[in-house]
């Protein structure tokens, strides 16, 4: 006897990240999933950003990754509310890890909040959190290959943030080039190079969140 | 390895299906995998027949996945085109401003399953169509 079922694998996910996303947008929250390869620099931005945020909102991170507390100690100390999720191997956070820790925020406090996801270019694509934004974070070590060699992670990205500018002319990696990598599988992608070490042109970033927070805030 | 997780979600589904259409045994599971769904096909292979060997509704079930290609729709002209990523771009008009329609998904399509005492016959002439085992862009 065949059954048509016609279901997708991945709803069970897709409606847990819905109920978040509106939990997130009755609590006035904006949320940001930063995404991007391990050692890209994902934790120091939101360090800096964090730092940044935390003079005029009250700021949260979920910090997820295989193990360690190691990243939610450090945006702690740069005055964010963190959560360390630890996945115990899973190579992705997904949106009913994520439900728990929301849980237990007190998200009416909350302006801002990140979502860091575990550093890997392509489990975490598929399994959305509920954020209302992603952004990814691609350094320039990494070459300029991996818009075209993750496409689909770039093109589920709003915005990008090429770090560690600083090493420009230490690498043999054209900037304009690498924008044009990026663009050309995610026209759309608003894109800032970025140094998080000195928070050099990071502005426009802070801009763009800040913008965030107030539509949030005011569809609250 | 998330194909682990989606081969767990996948037997989740059936167990539930399976138990409201009182079926005891699964013969073959019809999955449709796009070729963006950032899923591997022959991963997802590898962690279902490891999950399916201790399960008595799975142990006998065959998984066929149907690889489904990326179809695009034009945001300047309109145009509905397959196209082959990593290029997402039209080829009518030559813009890159194109929506993914297909090629991200990851459906359930349908199952064979029989009840004790029922012996199923042949195989149907719709059950799927090419078996994938190219590899996936991610
Ligand atoms: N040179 C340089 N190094 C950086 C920059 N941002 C981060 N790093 C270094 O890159 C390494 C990985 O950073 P981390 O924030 O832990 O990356 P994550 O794994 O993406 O969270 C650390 O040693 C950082 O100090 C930068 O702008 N310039
Ligand atoms: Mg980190
Ligand atoms: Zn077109």
């Amino acid at each position: 006897m065949k059954i048509r079922l016609a279901q997708s694998a991945m709803q069970k996910y897709d409606i847990k990240a819905e109920q978040n996303a509106r939990l997130l947008a009755k609590s006035g929250v904006f949320a940001v999933d930063v995404m991007g390869s391990p050692g890209a620099g994902k934790t120091e931005i939101l360090e800096r950003t964090v730092e940044a945020m935390v003079q005029d909102m009250t700021v949260g991170v979920i910090e997820g990754d295989i193990c360690t507390e190691r990243d939610a100690d450090r945006v702690r100390a740069s005055g964010a509310q963190a959560v360390q999720i630890n996945t115990e191997g899973a190579c992705h956070l997904d949106a009913h890890m994520v439900g728990e820790v929301l849980e237990n925020m007190t998200l009416g406090e909350l302006d801002l909040l990140f979502i860091e996801n575990v550093g890997n270019l392509i489990c975490p694509t598929r399994f959305r959190s509920g954020a209302a934004e992603r952004a990814i974070v691609l350094s320039l070590p990494e070459g300029t290959d991996k818009p075209e060699k993750y496409p689909s992670m770039f093109r589920s990205c709003a915005v990008a943030l090429v770090n560690k500018i600083d090493l420009i002319d230490v690498l043999p990696v054209d900037l304009a080039e690498l924008t044009l990598e990026i663009r050309r599988v995610n026209p759309h992608m608003r894109i800032w190079p970025v140094c998080a070490r000195t928070a050099q042109g990071m502005e426009g970033w802070y801009e763009w969140l800040r913008e965030g927070v107030r539509r949030s805030a005011a569809g609250r | 390895m998330h194909e682990l997780t989606i081969a767990r979600e996948v037997m989740r589904v059936l167990r539930a299906s399976a138990a409201e259409e009182s079926l005891d045994r699964i013969e073959s599971v019809s999955l449709k995998v796009g070729v963006i769904s950032c899923l591997h096909p022959a991963a997802l292979r590898t962690a279902f027949s490891v999950l399916k060997t201790d399960d008595e509704l799975l142990c006998g079930a065959r998984l066929q996945v149907q690889c489904v290609p990326v179809v695009i729709r034009c945001s300047r002209c309109g145009g509905r085109w397959e196209v082959d990523p990593p290029e997402f771009l039209c080829p009518g008009c030559g813009s890159r401003r194109v929506r993914v329609l297909k090629g991200e998904e990851v459906i359930i399509h349908s199952y064979r399953g029989t009840r004790t005492g029922e012996e199923e016959g042949m195989l149907d002439e719709d059950s799927v169509g090419t078996e994938c085992n190219a590899e996936v862009r991610h």
